[in-house]
């Protein structure tokens, strides 16, 4: 009988993936910060985050140990456990942030707030790409810097859209990701690398705090909306 | 023992007594007060190039230390500005003794001063405002102090920080670049043109006011006017920093193309903008929180024009304006906590409308203190505002009449908010002030009016400042 082959260990497994995917990795990034910036349910939000999270860890691998990309997926993962955490403290056990249900209206699926967020995201997307080649960022790979150019533009429009600590959370997170991504290909620094994921754990920390803060005050006027 | 080991102890072994005690507030507050106080005291008296004996050790404050693979070090500007920061905390305590503030401010004050020291201290310099970012966070909860509804102040603090860390990130990966490839000049503008932007984004003149204008009316009121000091303290700071290390950071422009744009003219204009633009905004409000508010930005617009003066003017005028404003707003964020909490924590017109009939002092302190920061002569903000115009005058004489503009403003928010605490009392209820509020507004009051009929007093403190930054060019 064949002696069964030793399992992969998890950065062998990162190696093999990043190795077979490339431009899929890119475009699901590119997707999820579209979801991020454009959508209202906070779940699908807490989705495309660890989604957006684990893409940056195959593109990391690209170019760093696996054991440094695998970092990204635990910060990913820790935030979202914690913004999933707050959101049920909060009550939020509805589609939308809580703020979308005020004075007793519920927001729609497809509500025009939604379609203007999406519009503004296209917009966005195609002003980047038209504009990437004469932004002043280092020369470094041409996937890295697509991709950093991208995160560090839909922070700032979720920055400009969000006004609720989810949505400013996520753009924050967006912003340090993409500087987290450039640094490290330019100035391979471990101790940098653990200070901006300290930063981004502290982030997330901090916004699952005002979750707590901004959500506990919306569940009288989502109860007293649901009586009507 | 190094200084910076002090400076980072001292606070957090006081912050965890204060945190053991915190179910006996006179204790604790005294407790907090006191540590504070000796911090602030030990710093601006401790020369920093010399061996100073404390508590039976020697302590050497600019002896760099070893922390977590990086290193800290106070220079001169760094230990002068711990010592603001703690002594404004002091301040702070003293007036949140009997305005509860947040039940976790005596201690975790204590916690931020230790850490926005740190911020001050780290080198190397360009992962400061990364640390900063670090410290807001943790900042972020003595702002929000357990309140329930709108976050959008405690969450606005971080993001132009926040923005601003890859810029000075990148733009030390360029001085390194620089430093290997001495022959191309391209990467030293670039780095210096990035630090530039950096330095615009913490600094935030009009329009980038609007984290500053929401923390000071959400946070609680003396909790909001120690963070807009000490941001305000650990940015100029961080300034005068890159200024004494980088000279390629003089005289360049934000853009390659627009050489005029250059970050001294940026924030005159966004100071004198941002003056304008608070008194007008401070004159329509119908809020004594929005007032307050503008009112510090105001202040604050007043100290980046002296800023952006450089040369012109002096780093004691930027400090004058800087003390000044400090303790106009502990004066006047007093007299609003009390007004506040007496009002169930609203300050609109129609819940304050006859509280000045109540509490006369603490309705005085507030006034006088938005008048302080809006620089109204026989106040404490008056010798500051007076000595910028003097500059501005001889600079261009509209800019001066464009920042006497945006007093006035304020002048009329705080004649309609006279008008609106002397009239009819709505809650028959509200109970008058007590012996220690009114000992404390009374304090209050003389702090802004005693130094404006003795200006001299400011002389030794100024004094120290110019030492301090004696190794700074203008700007």
């Amino acid at each position: 009988m064949q002696p069964i082959p030793p399992l992969p260990t998890p950065p062998e497994v990162l190696a093999q993936v990043t190795g077979a995917l490339g431009v899929p990795v890119t475009l699901v990034i590119g997707a999820c910060a579209i979801v991020l910036v454009a959508a209202r349910d906070w779940r699908l939000v807490l989705a495309a985050l660890m989604t957006l999270y684990i893409g940056l860890a195959l593109i990391t691998a690209t170019y760093l140990p696996p054991e440094w990309a695998l970092l990204r997926v635990v910060v990913g993962g820790l935030i979202a456990i914690m913004w999933y955490l707050s959101a049920q403290r909060a009550g939020w056990g509805g589609r939308f942030l809580p703020f979308q249900q005020q004075g007793g209206v519920q927001a729609r699926p497809l509500a025009s707030t939604t379609l203007f967020r999406t519009l503004l995201a296209v917009a966005v997307a195609a002003a980047v790409l038209i504009a990437r080649p004469r932004l002043p960022i280092p020369t470094v790979d041409p996937d890295i810097r697509l991709v950093f150019t991208w995160l560090a533009a839909f922070g700032l429009l979720g920055l400009a859209l969000g006004e609720e600590a989810m949505q400013s959370g996520v753009a924050l997170l967006m912003w340090i990701a993409a500087t987290q991504l450039l640094l490290s290909s330019l100035n391979r620094d471990p101790w940098l690398i653990w200070f901006l994921s300290s930063t981004e754990i502290l982030i997330g920390l901090v916004i699952a705090y005002l979750i707590v803060a901004r959500g506990s005050q919306e569940r009288p006027a989502a109860a007293e909306g649901n009586r009507r | 023992m190094s200084g910076a080991v002090l400076v980072l102890t001292l606070p957090l072994l006081a912050a965890v007594l204060v945190y053991l005690l915190r179910r006996w507030p006179l204790p604790s507050t005294v407790l907090a007060g006191v540590a504070a106080l000796t911090m602030g005291v030990l710093m601006w008296r401790w020369p920093n190039d010399d061996l100073v004996l404390f508590l039976g050790r020697v302590v050497r404050p600019n002896v760099p230390f070893e922390l977590l693979g990086q290193t800290l070090v106070m220079t001169p500007a760094a230990q002068w500005a711990i010592g603001f920061m703690a002594i404004s905390l002091a301040g702070a305590y003293l007036g949140a003794w009997r305005v509860s503030q947040g039940r976790s401010f005596f201690p975790f004050g204590l916690v931020l001063l230790a850490l926005f020291s740190a911020v001050l201290m780290l080198e190397p310099i360009w992962l400061q405002p990364l640390l900063l970012v670090g410290v807001l966070c943790l900042a972020v909860f003595v702002i929000q102090a357990g309140r329930r509804g709108s976050t959008r102040g405690a969450l606005r603090v971080l993001w132009l920080p926040t923005l601003a860390v890859p810029l000075f990130l990148v733009a030390a990966w360029y001085l390194g670049q620089a430093a290997l490839d001495t022959s191309d000049p391209f990467l030293t503008q670039r780095a210096a043109r990035l630090t530039s932007w950096g330095l615009l984004l913490l600094l935030a003149p009009w329009p980038l006011h609007g984290p500053a204008k929401s923390l000071g009316e959400e946070a609680p009121p003396l909790v909001g006017a120690w963070l807009l000091t000490v941001l305000a303290v650990v940015n100029i700071t961080l300034l005068q920093e890159f200024l004494v290390r980088f000279e390629s950071l003089q005289g360049i422009s934000l853009f390659a193309n627009l050489p005029f744009l250059r970050l001294a003219e940026l924030l005159v204009a966004g100071g004198i903008a941002l003056c304008l633009w608070s008194g007008m905004a401070g004159a329509l409000e119908n809020d004594l929180s929005r007032l307050w508010s503008y009112a510090a930005l105001f202040a604050y617009g007043a100290i980046l024009v002296a800023l952006g003066l450089g040369a012109e003017s002096s780093w004691a005028l930027v400090w004058l304006l800087m003390i000044t404003r400090t303790a106009g707003l502990m004066v006047s964020g007093f007299g609003r906590a009390v007004i506040r909490q007496r009002a169930g924590s609203v300050t609109d017109f129609d819940h304050v409308q006859g509280h000045g009939t109540r509490l006369p002092w603490t309705s005085a302190a507030f006034l006088l203190g938005v008048l302080s920061l809006a620089g109204l002569p026989l106040t404490i903000g008056f010798a500051s505002q007076w000595a910028l115009m003097q500059v501005l005058g001889n600079r261009d004489w509209l800019q001066a009449v464009v920042i006497l503009a945006g007093a006035v403003g304020l002048v009329v928010g705080v004649m309609r908010s006279v008008r609106v605490l002397l009239g009819p009392l709505k809650n028959r209820l509200l109970e008058r002030e007590d012996r220690v509020l009114i000992f404390l507004a009374v304090l209050g009051v003389l702090v802004v009016l005693l130094p404006a009929i003795r200006p001299q007093i400011w002389r030794p403190i100024l004094s120290a400042v110019v030492a301090a930054f004696a190794s700074t060019p203008g700007g």
